[in-house]
């Protein structure tokens, strides 16, 4: 490298490098020094005014003597098996039926996922109303004005103090079912339409050619899907707006992982163990991860 | 052949039903609470629900921003809105422009730095970033909910951007460079408004991020004389006496708080679903 190309290569670099300024220091201060800080955070025991003490691995060690816990974990991984395989498979079935070049599709698609846009808040908001159960059956919600109408008992929804309320959740969810659909009919658009001619020419009908053509060549996106969803359930707070009890349910009952972490860190201030509650998950995620990277063998890439 | 044309005809009816049935059922609870802000306070205040049955009370609207508290929650959403939607699509195009035509040493390096920090769940940094605010005295101030976006936009927001911008020639920028444009222009004069498509993406996705937003400002942005945001003021009226006595307000308030996002996406959502799919499929 003569030097006329060094000073070229330097100077280009101070122009690359003003146009990362922003960046570099939004990741440095927004990003990197804040996981520095939670690692920190987590063997201390710290409430942000007063109580600055190194205390090991204590914050790890209570996480496992905490008495709510158990509930915790058990309400959390309850959420992820029932709403990961109800919304994925839910909104892949929706995909194929608007997979279609039907005159006004393109009007649903736009309203199916018009939900998605909605504000958590004002979701949890109407759908609290919608569900409500009242003991004393004087103010309840729709679904149990209705069901009272018919002359039936009231159904309690995420008023439940069991695992219902979690499933009632799970059902609430459906109606941003839509948020998935745009990726999957993506992914159908990208099927070569040519495997379909050959295979219809071969005499296969619309149900072979689903199970031969596109369900195997969705599975990247499947497997993309299953990741990112399975991410952001473990991290679920949304009970915060529509469950009772400040989002905990009643008796726990839809008690998760992702609220646990906000009531230490943002109503109780105990710092340290938020800091170390939000590492254990962060671990429980990456193993999880790896372990459906190393069975991925279902997927089938294009290239294979 | 008459038969096969009849069947198609039938299964077409067969799927129009369902997704007329499923649109129906999907949109009920916008319906549901836009007849609840409608009522008058008497009749909410009876368990029964009725439907548009006494009169439509578009004063409810009024009402609940003058007095029932969302005036300045709404004037405070305008502010934080405003600034993120114009700040992502600027700070991600900025870095994204340099990933797609500069070339500069700690290139790779940065941007593998930035693809992984999608990886990172943000429950992780909340905590930090509270320190942080209450150190530098930004908490109970608007400040947390528009600061981070000014400088970094988010990993996928920068990579769309560059995927986008990998798609222009970038013969289109030699005329200006031979004028002697610097960089600079080329980037927001020569190649934004070719990355509209991109930048419209980033700025209703930003804005309906940020104006939904409750959970960022119950952590930063609490306290009881705290600048509220419209969300954030929902989240709060709901277990309020205010709310047990005007639960109108409350569906007054949310219905405006929906129509907003519902607006922009019906009117940008072509670029919205197209950047969507290609952030589910190049993700």
């Amino acid at each position: 490298m003569n030097g006329k190309t060094l000073a070229k290569k330097i100077r280009g670099s101070v122009t690359g490098w003003l146009f990362l300024l922003p960046m570099t220091f939004g990741i440095c201060v927004f990003t990197l020094l804040p996981i520095a800080q939670s690692l920190w955070y987590s063997f201390y025991d710290y409430d942000v005014v007063s109580k600055f003490d190194f205390i090991g691995f204590g914050n790890y060690l209570k996480a496992f003597r905490d008495p709510v816990m158990g509930k915790v974990v058990g309400n959390t991984l309850l959420f992820a098996v029932v709403n990961i395989p109800v919304v994925m498979v839910g909104s892949y079935l929706l995909a194929l039926l608007l997979n279609t070049d039907l005159k006004g599709v393109k009007a649903f698609r736009v309203i199916y996922y018009l939900p998605c846009v909605m504000p958590a808040i004002v979701g949890g908001i109407v759908w609290s109303y919608i569900m409500r159960y009242d003991v004393t059956a004087e103010n309840p919600g729709l679904f149990n004005t209705i069901l009272l109408s018919f002359g039936l008992d009231q159904l309690k929804f995420f008023y439940a103090d069991s695992s219902a309320a979690i499933l009632s959740i799970v059902f609430m969810n459906l109606w941003s079912l839509g948020g998935g659909v745009i990726v999957w009919l993506a992914q159908f658009k990208n099927i070569p339409k040519q495997l379909y001619e050959a295979a219809s020419i071969d005499g296969a009908g619309s149900v072979i050619s689903f199970f031969k053509i596109t369900l195997p060549l969705s599975t990247p996106m499947i497997f993309y899907n299953l990741i990112t969803t399975f991410i952001v359930t473990l991290q679920f707070n949304g009970t915060l707006t529509f469950a009772p009890n400040q989002g905990f349910g009643y008796e726990n009952s839809v008690f998760m992982f992702g609220l646990k972490i906000y009531d230490e860190a943002f109503r109780r201030y105990n710092m340290g163990y938020a800091c170390a509650l939000a590492w254990l998950l962060v671990a429980a995620v990456g193993l999880c991860t790896i372990v459906v990277f190393k069975t991925d063998k279902w997927v089938q890439y294009a290239n294979d | 052949m008459r038969t096969i044309k009849q069947k198609k005809k039938g299964r077409n009816i067969a799927l129009y039903a369902v997704f007329v049935l499923l649109a129906v059922i999907l949109l009920f609870p916008y319906f549901f609470m836009i007849n609840r802000g409608l009522m008058s306070n008497e009749y909410i205040l009876q368990p029964r629900t009725r439907f548009f049955s006494d009169g439509l009370h578009f004063e409810n609207y009024g009402l609940a921003f003058r007095e029932g508290g969302y005036g300045k929650p709404f004037l405070n959403s305008v502010i934080v809105t405003l600034v993120v939607t114009v700040s992502v699509p600027l700070s991600s195009f900025l870095a994204a422009y340099a990933f797609a035509r500069l070339e500069f040493i700690g290139k790779n390096f940065m941007f593998s730095l930035m693809m992984v920090t999608v990886l990172l769940p943000s429950i992780v940094t909340q905590v930090p970033m509270y320190v942080l605010y209450n150190d530098l005295g930004f908490t109970n101030t608007l400040k947390p909910l528009f600061l981070p976006g000014i400088f970094f936009g988010g990993a996928m927001n920068i990579f769309l951007s560059r995927q986008f911008l990998l798609g222009i020639p970038k013969a289109l920028e030699e005329g200006a460079k031979l004028d002697g444009a610097n960089a600079f222009i080329r980037c927001f004069v020569i190649c934004a408004p070719l990355c509209f498509p991109i930048m419209i993406y980033l700025g209703v996705t930003a804005f309906i991020g940020a104006w939904g937003d409750y959970l960022t400002p119950s952590m930063y942005n609490n306290s009881s004389d705290a600048p509220y945001t419209l969300a954030y003021a929902l989240y709060k009226m709901t277990s309020s006496e205010t709310n047990s006595r005007h639960p109108e307000w409350i569906f007054a308030a949310a219905t405006v708080m929906s129509v907003v996002p519902t607006v922009l996406y019906a009117v940008f959502q072509k670029y919205l679903v197209d950047g969507i799919a290609s952030a589910g499929l190049k993700g």
